[in-house]
């Protein structure tokens, strides 16, 4: 009698623990960007671009049988903050983190999981400075000082120039500035802003009534792109406009109304005619409801990145992952393929985009 | 036989198992029951709350709308800047909900706004949704939510028409949280709502809100109660989606609270079904120790009186049906007791009758075999009576021919006596003829014929004994001796019917015989004359019994021997008898002197002497035929 009823609580044990332990651990993906306050939306569109194909690899069973997990860490656009939020990613053990947005950020990032064996990959940040060296950052935009020399090979006939930086992200800007003025002989002054909008742009104001320029370029987020343009409408100066990709990195033009007609852009997509963005784009509205923005065209193809090495690695140890993502060779992407380099970088040719009744167009 | 089972084990097992099935079945129903009732329960809760939730945010969206309205309607009337500010300033104290409100110009220019604060006036807002609807011709259009980067809010702006341009409310979401504060809270709940685009504009984690992020089904799927993964965690997703906007609400309970309510639920039930086992266990067992004893107690007493034991002392049971067994079996013992005496003295006596029988039955069994002996003597002396009988039966077929023989010569020895006797007189007469000389010639010529012809009678009838002594001889000779030859059929055969002949002539019987004179048997000819004598008596006595009539006996060579068709056309044998007539002493005229042998010697003697075979055909009023098949004996 007690044989038997010892086996039964024995039976009843195992098929309890049975059914308890059949999932693989997760694999744990760390995502950090600015997402709250006006300064939030490339962060929300990183995220959003990154959400949609993780959610598509979990429905598909996860990668390699394990599902991807994403920890949000909201960096509040606080360096700080930023290296809190990696060294807690690293101790967490995940095995990439995603994100940052800005420029401005890198040498934090760096600073925080150098040497800690942990693959960062950014759809964004677009640093010169971490340009061809061998270490554990991986980016699929081309550098910023292409934008700026894209912008001086566009803008041939004006003379006199007022570069307006977010000061906040003058690690991007510098690049885009030297880009500039590497490829430009006519004077070019710049203004840094990082204070309260209205303030800056009636500094913004102020610098433009010194000289005598004939052209300006921002190299600010998209809101304060539209607000320093809405500003030049307001006071009704007539210059030609530029602004880096960073002023588009997300669908802002609906702000700007006539105050953004003729703005050119650099922008770093192409036409977009792709199937596989077209796919994306459909799935993305669907998601999201709205049209995807530079931002989250960018994570979601960075995302595309970093799942396919993952995908190939077994063991998901740093080595194997790096080594995994600098071997994936040409990598079909939104915009067509193209192919990390042996630093973990990519290089694409930047488009000059104006905005005409308030849409975009590329200019030939 | 089955498997043997014990009563312990079994009683213990059908105890449990009568209460755990029933108990299990029930408790399953039970919880079956249960739970999808607290499944509906639930269920129904959350639809309860979004349905609550949904009538919130179409009273929230109402009133400001009426607001608008109403302040658009004020200025309207009255002189538009001062005006503006001065109308827009009253509501605000009054509590609107809009934290920002402007006018634009019918370019989408910035002509006014409330409070001052930010500077916007003279900015181009076109291109905003808002103005395209209502230069289209809205009567109010509501704004996509979205990030405010001049007042760092999620807000959503409301616009009506005013004059050729419109008037904007703008209204930050922070405030929506509250129309969350009466339904959240439950534990497990995580309640929401999104907007048209499916981004949380109120949520209990407020930095979902702030940081602008989408619900992961709102625009994928609808949800009724469906279990979805959030988080990594599973929970069941209702939705439901207001015509205002096409914002929706979203409640998603947290399965393990609601499994967790179930799984105690099923718990309690486990619990008191695992209770009422262990104290049925305890009083089962308890019973059934207590009718084990009284088992044991029945068990004792039975293996006592199976070894003898039979004074029993009766055992104290617990239960009245084994004090009735044990009883019962007392006086069953006592029973047998009596029974086992009165049998023992039975098979004392059986005892000495069986020494008795025993040696009765040896006493028979000398006199059965003594008789046995004796039979077998008496079989002995039949035995030999038979062949005695039989061969008295040959001699009875040899008297026949010495009757024959004695009849056969009476005659011609008869005639030549005459004519001795004749010639002797003649003689005489003419002796004293002689003596008287008064003999003449004639008388001397006389006798002389006398004599010749008296002579020529008696050598022809001495001559004819002689002849029949020789073949009488001859088959007396071939009766007595046993040697094989081989023998002319026709004229041995003819020797045979004339031995017959005075039996024959005596019933007015002719034989017909048909045989190639050249036709010889090698074989024993008084075997072959038993057969054709035999047959012939046969048909003498029996067929013709009191008639005459004819006898066809015809012989054929055969292949190593002859065939042999005899036939009478007497009266016939009875089928009844037809198959007995070859047994031994089988007669039909035992009354006058029927031996029963003849045919038996025949049947005998054609399959012994010849190797032969016989058989026989009868009609009755027509007669009978023998078929018999006698083979040489040469080798």
């Amino acid at each position: 009698m007690r044989k038997q009823f010892v086996l039964l609580c024995i039976c009843i044990l195992l098929l309890g623990l049975a059914s308890g332990c059949v999932q693989k651990d997760p694999i744990l993906i760390g995502f950090s960007s600015t997402l709250t306050g006006d300064k939030s939306e490339i962060g929300i569109a990183l995220r959003d671009g990154l959400m949609l194909k993780v959610e598509e690899i979990n429905a598909a069973g996860g990668i390699n049988g394990r599902m991807v997990e994403v920890l949000i860490e909201d960096d509040q656009n606080d360096l700080a903050m930023v290296e809190a939020i990696d060294q807690g990613f690293v101790d967490k053990g995940v095995h990439a983190i995603f994100g940052h947005e800005l420029s401005s950020k890198a040498s934090t990032i760096i600073k925080a999981t150098a040497g800690k064996e942990t693959i960062v990959i950014s759809p964004t940040i677009s640093t010169y400075d971490l340009s061809g060296s061998d270490d554990h950052f991986f980016r699929t935009i081309t550098s910023n000082y292409d934008q700026g020399k894209a912008i001086a090979g566009y803008a041939s006939d004006i003379h006199r120039t007022l570069i307006v930086y977010d000061n906040v992200n003058k690690t991007f800007a510098d690049g885009v500035i030297i880009g500039f003025t590497d490829n430009t002989s006519h004077p070019t002054d710049t203004l840094a802003i990082d204070g309260e909008i209205e303030r800056e742009a009636s500094k913004m104001v102020d610098q433009l009534e010194t000289a005598d320029y004939d052209s300006i370029i921002f190299v600010t987020n998209p809101h304060d792109t539209v607000f320093l343009n809405q500003v030049l409408f307001k006071e009704k100066f007539d210059l030609q406009r530029f602004s880096s990709n960073w002023g588009m990195a997300i669908n802002s033009l609906k702000e700007g109304g006539q105050a953004v007609e003729g703005l050119v852009f650099v922008s770093l997509l192409d036409q977009l005619e792709t199937d596989s963005y077209k796919a994306f784009a459909a799935q993305f509205e669907t998601r999201y409801k709205q049209e995807p923005p530079f931002a989250s065209i960018y994570s979601y193809e960075s995302a595309l990145v970093l799942f396919a090495a993952l995908e190939k690695t077994e063991t998901l140890t740093y080595d194997d992952i790096k080594e995994s993502l600098l071997s994936l060779g040409e990598i079909e992407g939104l915009m067509g393929s193209f192919r990390l380099d042996q630093y973990g970088d990519v290089e694409r040719e930047p488009f000059m985009t104006i905005v005409e009744k308030g849409e975009l167009r590329f200019i030939e | 036989m089955g498997r043997s089972l014990q009563l312990r084990k079994t009683i213990n097992y059908y105890f449990i198992l009568s209460l755990i099935i029933p108990l299990v079945i029930v408790s399953s129903i039970a919880i079956t029951i249960s739970r999808g009732f607290l499944f509906t329960l639930t269920e129904q809760a959350n639809m309860q709350t979004t349905q609550t939730l949904k009538a919130n945010i179409e009273d929230f969206f109402n009133e400001p709308q009426q607001d608008l309205m109403v302040i658009r309607d004020t200025i309207a009337t009255g002189s538009l800047a001062e005006d503006f500010v001065r109308i827009a300033s009253a509501f605000r104290s009054n509590g609107t909900h809009f934290d920002h409100l402007m006018i634009l110009d019918d370019q989408g220019i910035i002509q006014n706004q409330f409070p001052a604060g930010h500077d916007l006036i003279g900015f181009d807002y076109s291109s905003k949704d808002f103005y395209e609807a209502i230069q289209a011709g809205e009567a109010f259009y509501w704004s996509n939510t979205y990030v405010n980067s001049v007042f760092d809010q999620v807000s959503v702006d409301l616009a009506v028409p005013l004059d050729d341009g419109m008037l904007v409310g703008t209204i930050h979401l922070e405030k929506l949280s509250l129309l969350l504060g009466d339904v959240i809270g439950h534990e497990g709940q995580i309640v929401g709502i999104t907007d048209n685009r499916g981004v949380y504009v109120a949520h209990p984690d407020i930095h979902l809100v702030q940081q602008r992020m989408s619900d992961p089904y709102v625009n994928t799927r609808t949800l009724a109660f469906d279990e979805v993964l959030l988080n990594g965690a599973t929970y069941f997703g209702t939705l439901s989606q207001s015509d205002q906007l096409g914002w929706s609400i979203v409640l998603y309970q947290d399965k393990s609270t609601v499994m967790g309510e179930i799984n105690q639920f099923i718990l309690i039930t486990v619990s008191v079904i695992l209770a009422s086992i262990a104290i049925v266990t305890v009083f089962g067992i308890g019973i059934t120790n207590r009718i084990l004893r009284d088992v044991k107690n029945t068990l004792t007493l039975i293996q006592e009186a199976a070894i003898g034991q039979y004074t029993l002392v009766r055992p104290e049971n617990l239960f009245d049906e084994f004090t009735t067994i044990t009883d019962g079996f007392g006086h069953m013992v006592d029973q047998v007791q009596q029974r086992e005496k009165t049998i023992l003295n039975q098979s004392k006596e059986i005892e000495k009758i069986n020494a008795g029988l025993e040696l009765r039955v040896q006493e028979r069994t000398a006199e059965l075999e003594r008789i046995n002996e004796e039979l077998a003597e008496a079989l002995n002396v039949l035995t030999s009576a038979q062949k005695q009988l039989v061969e008295s039966e040959k001699l009875a077929s040899l008297g026949n021919l010495v009757a024959g023989v004695a009849h056969e010569i009476n005659t011609p020895i008869g005639v030549a006596l005459t004519s001795i006797t004749y010639l002797t007189e003649q003689t005489k007469r003419l002796e004293r003829s002689y003596e008287a000389n008064a003999i003449k010639r004639s008388d001397i010529d006389s006798y002389f014929n006398v004599a010749q012809e008296a002579e020529s009678i008696i050598l022809a009838n001495i001559n004819q004994a002689s002849e029949l002594i020789s073949s009488f001889k001859m088959i007396s000779a071939d009766q007595a001796h046993k040697d094989n030859r081989s023998f002319e059929l026709l004229s041995y055969t003819q020797s045979i019917i004339r031995s017959l002949a005075p039996k024959l002539k005596q019933k007015n019987i002719f034989i017909n015989l048909h045989c190639d004179p050249e036709l010889t048997l090698y074989g024993n000819p008084g075997d072959y004359s038993q057969i054709v004598t035999n047959l012939v008596i046969n048909s003498i006595n029996h067929g013709y019994a009191h008639a005459s009539g004819l006898v066809e006996l015809r012989i054929f060579k055969a292949d190593g021997g002859v065939n042999l068709v005899y036939r009478d056309f007497g009266k016939g044998i009875p089928a009844d008898n037809l198959d007995r007539i070859f047994e031994p002493f089988f007669t039909t005229t035992r009354g006058s002197g029927g031996s029963g042998l003849g045919l038996n010697i025949v049947y005998n003697t054609v399959l012994k002497s010849f190797g032969g075979s016989i058989l026989c055909k009868s009609t009755i009023g027509q007669g009978t035929a023998f078929f018999v098949t006698l083979f040489d004996q040469k080798k």
